[in-house]
């Protein structure tokens, strides 16, 4: 399923994306969403290993197969939509939220990016990839967040724009709290 | 090591520094965690026979599983032989342990069933000396000789069963999905945080009632807001017994409104709901004049800390402070919601769980920078000589302040002022007296 052509076109955009974070433009980061966007951070655990049918449905979970079913019900770690995000980064604008003041130091890594056609929606592309965070706080606090990302960018008369994002971290326990986006 | 009393004067409301320092940590790993009762996990996470979870009792690493006699159990997991860890993963199912060092294998109640024969008393599984559970709640005690967990949670009973549990409606269900995070700050710092500091919440989170005030997310207006009901503090155990402190005791019609008039926005059977869990606590409680509509935090002393509980529109998350050193702490969160609740309500609860007190909420990173800019401070010679200052309150030790005609032998605890310091001198006080013992 790879596109050299997409996954250059992807590699851009999650490029732009991440100068925009490290920059702490988030207004200018939410103009880079959909209006229906879905971004999504399950908690990890440490577990044996599935069987065939329980990993084909993670894997469609990866892909944004889910809505309001029960059996998704989970406590996430991020579950946000436009509106969601939107209060997040108003929360960070009131001057007020400590855990990012000053704001955290961050270097948003990204690698890994595989790109191809979405196979059910001509407008979308699915994206993979890998990213390191590196977020340093105060004089000597420094964590790494590692991590995978399952994205589908939608193609609009102004450029790509996420329309759905997964995110592994590879923490089974997060060095620290979480007040950044990946 | 000089006594515990030495450094902290409750009297006075002061705390030494040095109780966070490295050699009073090695000391209660074994006075504090070795004696009291902690909190293992739900029996939501032990459906069926032979599933287990792994966690910690204090640094120590343990398994909870559901035998296959159907009784709940936990073990050290660690083989007794060579301190191998047996079981590496968060959670499963296994019907016998085995070592992976020496194959030593046993069966869910302990027994040994394969590997080289061990003289009896030698088993490789070692079990946690008691197990008990309340309201689904497991908990386990390293020890043999100290009170019973029915005594050790005393009056809090009470707060649990009509506040939290609520049996007799169903009772809570647990969410998939466990969420572990790393805080800085020793134990005792984020326990007594929950236990009795209602104080720092208008400040440390001042940017989240703002961005409540500002109306843009519906989904995040968890309270009726200022100058409405009651909003108190209780400690139970008070000076007699095991130090357990709620907050945000609501006492109040408005605060019920409140939550009907957010329910009937998803819908009616959501407004149906919260119409039940309050006729639950009438039907239980039928003859007190004045009573709770809900608490929303908690400590149960050690280290369950109990937030979300106080409006039907949040999940409950249930988080244990496990120490890793004198200067960090892991932190294992459970979210459960009303087992009872329509779905949408239920999704509702959880999403304000997940984007308030947890591990990427709005609320918990603000509460990491105070503990990430206190932590390492308190190590330094100048910390020493500034006692932490606990003295809010002083002037009204052991004061209940209810008035005359909600007195009832029936509500138990010592009802106090929202702002106080009291259950934090409690706290100290008690984990002195163990420390001491």
């Amino acid at each position: 399923m790879v596109d050299m052509e997409l996954t250059a076109a992807a590699t851009a955009f999650l490029n732009e994306e991440a100068a925009l974070l490290d920059d702490h433009l988030l207004d200018g980061w939410l103009g880079l969403l959909c209006n229906d966007v879905r971004y999504v951070m399950p908690s990890t655990a440490i577990m044996p290993a599935e069987a065939a049918d329980a990993r084909e449905r993670r894997n469609a979970l990866r892909w944004g197969s889910f809505g309001d079913d029960d059996r998704d019900m989970h406590f996430w770690l991020y579950d946000e939509d436009y509106s969601s995000l939107n209060m997040r980064v108003r929360r960070l604008d009131t001057g007020m939220a400590h855990a990012e003041l000053p704001e955290s130091m961050t270097n948003h890594v990204v690698s890994n990016v595989i790109a191809g056609q979405d196979p059910l929606d001509s407008e979308l592309i699915r994206v993979r990839s890998k990213f390191m965070v590196h977020v340093v706080r105060h004089e000597n606090n420094e964590n790494t967040f590692v991590g995978s990302r399952w994205d589908k960018l939608r193609r609009t008369d102004d450029g790509l724009r996420l329309a759905w994002r997964y995110i592994e971290l590879a923490h089974p326990v997060l060095p620290r709290t979480i007040s950044i986006f990946f | 090591m000089q006594r515990m009393a030495d450094y902290i004067s409750v009297d006075d409301g002061l705390v030494d520094c040095e109780v966070y320092s490295a050699a009073v940590y090695e000391r209660e790993l074994e006075s504090v965690f070795g004696r009291s009762w902690l909190f293992l996990g739900h029996e939501g996470q032990l459906v069926r026979r032979g599933d287990y979870v792994t966690t910690w009792m204090g640094e120590t690493p343990v398994i909870v599983l559901r035998s296959m006699d159907d009784v709940v159990r936990a073990y050290l997991n660690t083989c007794a032989t060579r301190q191998v860890t047996l079981l590496p993963y968060d959670a499963g199912h296994a019907e016998v342990i085995v070592c992976p060092a020496h194959r030593l294998g046993h069966d869910t109640t302990g027994s040994p069933v394969s590997g080289q024969a061990v003289e009896p008393g030698h088993e490789c599984l070692v079990p946690v000396a008691r197990v008990e559970t309340y309201g689904k709640l497991i908990f386990g005690c390293l020890s043999d000789d100290s009170p019973t967990l029915r005594e050790s949670l005393g009056d809090a009973t009470w707060y649990l069963d009509n506040y939290l549990l609520r049996e007799n409606i169903g009772g809570l269900q647990l969410v998939p999905g466990v969420q572990r995070y790393t805080m800085p700050g020793n134990w005792k710092l984020l326990a007594e945080n929950f236990a009795g500091d209602d104080y720092h919440v208008a400040i440390t989170h001042a940017s989240v009632l703002a961005v409540r005030a500002q109306g843009i997310e519906p989904r995040l207006n968890n309270s009726p807001g200022k100058g409405v009901g009651a909003n108190l503090s209780v400690a139970t155990g008070f000076q007699t017994g095991v130090p357990h402190g709620f907050l945000e005791v609501r006492i109040g019609e408005e605060f019920f409104e409140h939550d009907l008039m957010r329910a009937q926005s998803i819908g009616p059977e959501a407004a149906e709901w919260v119409r039940t869990r309050r006729d639950a606590v009438d039907q239980n409680l039928p003859d007190l004049a004045v009573k709770p509509y809900s608490f929303h935090v908690a400590n149960l002393f050690p280290t369950l800390s109990i937030i979300g509980n106080g409006t039907s529109m949040e999940a409950v998350g249930l988080l244990v402070w496990h120490p890793r050193g004198p200067h960090q702490t892991s932190v294992t969160q459970l979210c459960l919601v009303d087992a009872g609740a329509p779905p949408a309500l239920q999704r509702q609860m959880v999403w304000a769980l997940t984007h308030q007190q947890s591990a990427a909420g709005v609320f918990a990173p603000d509460d990491h920078e105070n503990f990430e800019r206190l932590a390492e401070n308190t190590r330094t010679f100048e910390a020493r000589r500034v006692p932490f200052n606990y003295e809010m309150g002083l002037s009204g030790e052991g004061v209940d302040v209810r008035p005359p005609e909600w007195q009832d032998p029936r509500w138990p605890g010592l009802v106090l002022p929202r702002f106080t310091e009291m259950i934090q001198r409690d706290f100290y006080r008690y984990w002195r007296s163990l420390m001491d013992r």
